[in-house]
């Protein structure tokens, strides 16, 4: 008995058992979303860590008010760290929650919803988060108050 | 000898609606087998337990089970290291066609996809296609599997989605892919570099920790996940 089930997701049957990959889809989207996931997982860890460490430890979460929030701000590179934090930490876990979505939803209806849903929510919180980051002038800011 | 009680996943497709657990004593010693002890069970006390054992030493992968939770060989596991309580239950994932006896099908299926055998168009040579040492080591380990399913039957990602190649398959891909013999590598990766092939696999572990040939199985697929992103670049 040769088990022959059509699936969704699944192309031709390929000889020999198993089916082929189905047409159309991203060549090699997830080899590179796998390599993606290591990647950035490591540049999070060193991102968070410095951030954790220095800020908090070594300055201080006591001597953080908006005097030093401003001195940074200036500074272009603190800008830049901060983008790239919330740009890998947004993308690393939108891609976990991908995994997720298509390990534990099967129905495909269901499944296209909630990754609807999610992409939404990560790409406009990342685009409010960069542009912030970007545009942002807390000296004026903290003038008016 | 001490008494050892079994509790044994019983189901009877002409007979019962859904499985039902059934507890047997049976007398066996800290060095026996869990096999031997099941062997005790049908041979004096109720015939119709059904289950798949063929060489009874490890080899052949025929009786792999769940045993007290755990995918095993019931000829490698001794009484003493399960304890006086042992439920025995069939692998998690397939069809139970009676008793401890799954629909092995898709498994095969799924091994028969990834092309398992030497594949070499070139034309015979001279003599015999020779090879290193160090050539043989790179595929050594993942020429031990005997396709009891313990891993694949273990995997949480397989429990999700029966259509995941599964690291049973992977393995035997592995095993020709690092073959300096073997012409088919190219094909073999693109079947694999598939959501369903080991795009699936999240590390969970439980393939290594159930194999009972000790395969560092999760090794092996991170060794094919290197081996496509290396050839898609």
């Amino acid at each position: 008995m040769t088990v022959a089930a059509q699936v969704d997701g699944r192309g031709e049957p390929r000889r020999g058992g198993g089916y082929d990959r189905p047409k159309g889809r991203l060549a090699n989207f997830e080899v590179f979303s796998w390599f993606f996931m290591r990647i950035s997982g490591l540049v999070l860890i060193l991102l968070a860590l410095y951030h954790l460490i220095w800020w908090n430890l070594v300055i201080g979460v006591e001597h953080l008010d908006s005097q030093v929030v401003i001195e940074r701000w200036s500074n272009p590179f603190w800008r830049l760290f901060n983008v790239l934090l919330v740009t890998f930490a947004l993308l690393h876990g939108l891609n976990g929650a991908r995994y997720s979505i298509e390990d534990y939803i099967r129905r495909r209806g269901l499944q296209i919803a909630v990754k609807t849903i999610v992409y939404s929510v990560v790409l406009v919180t990342l685009v409010i988060g960069v542009y912030a980051l970007l545009t942002f002038d807390p000296a004026s800011f903290f003038a008016i108050r | 000898m001490p008494m050892v009680t079994l509790r044994i996943q019983r189901f009877d497709p002409e007979n019962d609606q859904r499985p039902v657990y059934r507890e047997y004593a049976v007398n066996a010693d800290p060095t026996d087998r869990v096999l031997d002890a099941i062997n005790s069970v049908k041979w004096y006390q109720d015939g119709s337990l059904t289950y798949r054992r063929s060489c009874a030493h490890g080899i052949c992968g025929s009786d792999a089970m769940r045993i007290n939770g755990a995918n095993r060989l019931a000829c490698k596991v001794l009484i003493r290291d399960v304890g006086a309580k042992v439920t025995i239950e069939p692998l998690m994932g397939f069809r139970v066609i009676k008793d401890l006896v799954v629909d092995m099908e898709p498994f095969f299926a799924q091994f028969r996809s990834v092309l398992p055998y030497l594949i070499n168009d070139e034309g015979a040579p001279e003599r015999e296609r020779t090879q290193s040492v160090h050539e043989r080591e790179v595929y050594d380990d993942t020429t031990k599997c005997i396709l009891c399913a313990a891993c694949t039957t273990s995997c949480p990602s397989f429990w999700a989605d029966e259509n995941f190649v599964g690291p049973a398959a992977i393995v035997n891909a592995h095993r020709f892919i690092f073959d300096s013999r073997d012409k088919a590598a190219a094909e073999r990766l693109d079947i694999l570099n598939d959501r369903e092939g080991v795009w699936r696999c999240r590390t969970v572990f439980n393939c290594t920790e159930a194999c009972p040939r000790e395969i560092r199985i999760t090794k092996a697929i991170g060794e094919v996940k290197k081996a496509i992103l290396s050839s898609a670049r």
